[in-house]
């Protein structure tokens, strides 16, 4: 710190000049995350005439009609009174859920697997599962959609649309899961389940015992990540999920409709899909890097 | 009786006379493979069924063509499927725009979020603006394009305000607009808007990764530059950057293979129009399949994406992942 005293008047004020800069990039940035998102719950609890309502073009001063309004909630309570979005939102739950679950609790058993075994040929068998999760999903839907029509899962059925839209979320969730958990089963040191085999523990039990509740941090995050991940998905869901099963991203894109499209059904609804994941990315912001990068950068 | 071989290979494996006869199979089934593979032979299976008969399904599908009426049956046309390609005139402009898209996105992105994150790197209020700049990426992309269809509108979009007080637009519409926007061998101002929204949502997650980068640059190259009386640039280029060079790269297959992957954006803003100006390849692909229903045409042109995939993961393998010793 004893140099900042020797710097010259000039240098400071070159550095005030910089310093301020760097805040307005920052401002900036911010202001072009946020806003949009800000437009959109806003405009959300707006009646259309007033989410409608902008300046004439260089009216700067007439920006702050955005936040001049009386706020109604009727886009939302008519999205479960007219629409009737409860059965949307319980699709998109039961099938991101499931699909979650299932992921992790297979995903957890190869990921161990995958980290502790001696396995011939194990760069080909780990390559194979990240290659499942980065083919392009429209790829993929092509002989998926095939396959569904064979064994019956797109006839007009919700429990049938449910399970292959399920199915279909695990090709993506799955291999994600695998790949995100298997560096936390390689943190944990290997005499941890050497001395508890000593100790007369089967495979399994130290598995159970001991590995689980280290990995847990890595586990809740796996899930929370394809939770986000099957929750957002709309390629898979509009395709799979057909009438009888759609999610909320589906019910969303319907209220855009040939002729017209609800701004405030879909702005009430996009924001009820947005919330939740907001909160659940706060809660793996520390494992947003790992995940996003199939673990092979580290936070 | 068990023979003393076995027993010495797994001296696990129960006598008779200690256990019984379903157990005893039991102990031999177990032994067939190593605990580590039985654990993970669900997880195989499932992604066996999954990849690698839709993997088959479409490379075989790729040589016919799918019957349109009910009763017909797929014609086998061999290599047809693609050869044609080479002359379809909407193929070829998906791969173009493809290339585009990969360009404009992933040079935006990489500039804007390495920036942002030197920018935050070790300010004030550090984690506030994490917080806030990754949450673009939760939101849906569907509602990222219905949100930034809003904002494009021409009669009540802020977006679309905003550009015109700002003076960057001349035309009249942006998602309807087949003409280029600012220069004249852009693609086409609709395209832009695509590439904005993409640019919305995922600069936080370069954002991210490079600040992970950052923080593993070694304090002590730091504070030697510092000693030595390297600038701020200096500094960037010398010190930090070879250290997030790997980083950097990570970041950049990740996006180049998303970006293959989803086609939500488009579909919601612009559905590929005006003029197929926004149609790129994988859009073009779901036309085929889902739209014409041509399974054959689309296995072809999906197996061919999916190769680019391919070749780009074990990139990513190879390259990022080698020195790990995976």
């Amino acid at each position: 710190m004893a140099r900042t005293e020797l710097v010259s008047k000039a240098a400071k004020r070159k550095r005030a000049f910089w310093r301020t800069l760097m805040y307005i990039a920052i401002a900036a940035f911010f202001l072009w995350t946020t806003l949009p998102l800000l437009i959109m719950a806003l405009s959300s609890i707006k009646e259309l005439r007033d989410a409608f309502q902008i300046p004439e073009v260089g009216d700067w001063a007439g920006a702050l009609k955005m936040i001049q309004f009386s706020p109604t909630f009727h886009h939302y309570t008519d999205l479960f009174t007219k629409e009737h979005f409860e059965h949307y939102i319980l699709n998109s739950v039961i099938a991101s859920g499931s699909a979650s679950i299932s992921a992790v609790s297979l995903g957890s058993l190869a990921a161990y697997g995958l980290a502790r075994g001696k396995i011939p040929g194990e760069q080909h068998l780990s390559f194979w599962i990240l290659s499942t999760r980065m083919a392009p999903v429209v790829a993929v839907m092509v002989p998926l959609y095939s396959i569904f029509t064979g064994l019956g899962l797109l006839e007009p059925s919700r429990w049938r649309n449910l399970l292959g839209l399920i199915l279909a979320y695990t090709t993506f969730d799955l291999p994600f899961a695998v790949w995100f958990m298997r560096s936390f089963f390689e943190d944990i040191p290997v005499e941890l389940e050497e001395a508890a085999k000593v100790d007369g523990c089967s495979n399994l039990k130290a598995f159970r015992k001991i590995i689980l509740p280290l990995a847990m941090p890595g586990i809740v995050a796996a899930l929370i990540l394809c939770l986000i991940f099957s929750w957002n998905d709309f390629i898979f869901a509009s395709i799979f999920g057909q009438q009888a099963a759609k999610t909320l991203p589906v019910a969303t894109s319907e209220l855009h409709s040939t002729v017209s499209i609800e701004w405030g059904g879909i702005l009430a609804s996009g924001t009820l899909l947005v919330v939740p994941m907001l909160f659940l990315g706060l809660l793996v912001k520390k494992y947003l890097v790992q995940g996003m990068t199939m673990g092979a950068v580290r936070q | 009786m068990v023979d003393s071989k076995e027993k010495a290979i797994n001296p696990q494996i129960p006598t008779l006379q200690e256990e019984g006869v379903a157990q005893r199979l039991f102990s031999r089934i177990k032994g067939l493979l190593p605990f580590h593979l039985w654990i993970m032979l669900p997880t195989i299976i499932v992604l066996a069924a999954i990849t690698i008969y839709p993997f088959v399904w479409m490379v075989v599908m790729s040589f016919k063509e799918t019957a349109m009426n009910p009763g017909e049956s797929d014609v086998w046309v061999g290599l047809y499927n693609y050869t044609r390609l080479l002359d379809d005139e909407p193929f070829i402009n998906g791969v173009k725009l493809l290339l585009w898209y990969f360009l404009l996105c992933l040079s935006i992105e990489m500039l804007l979020g390495t920036s942002v994150a030197l920018l935050i790197n070790n300010i004030k209020f550090e984690n506030f603006f994490i917080i806030i700049f990754i949450m673009p990426m939760m939101v849906a992309p569907i509602i990222v394009g219905y949100l930034f269809r809003f904002l494009y509108n021409v009669s009540f979009g802020w977006g679309f305000w905003l550009l015109k007080s700002l003076g960057l637009m001349s035309g009249e519409t942006i998602l309807a607009n087949a003409k280029p926007w600012l220069f004249s061998f852009f693609p086409s101002t609709a395209f832009m808007a695509v590439v904005a929204a993409d640019v919305w949502e995922w600069t936080p997650l370069i954002f991210l990764i490079v600040l992970a980068g950052l923080k593993a640059v070694p304090q002590d190259q730091l504070e030697a530059a510092r000693v030595d009386g390297a600038g701020p640039v200096r500094t960037f280029l010398e010190v930090t950057l070879p250290n997030i060079k790997s980083v950097l790269l990570i970041a950049l297959v990740v996006r180049l293979m998303d970006n293959v992957r989803y086609i939500d954006l488009i579909y919601v803003l612009t559905k590929g129009g005006p003029a197929d100006t926004t149609k790129i390849l994988p859009f073009y692909l779901y036309n085929v399949s889902f739209r014409y229903f041509e399974f054959g045409r689309g296995a072809a042109i999906g197996f061919i994406l999916l190769l680019f995939t391919i070749f780009m993961g074990l990139f990513f393998v190879n390259v990022v992942f080698k020195k790990k010793g995976v």
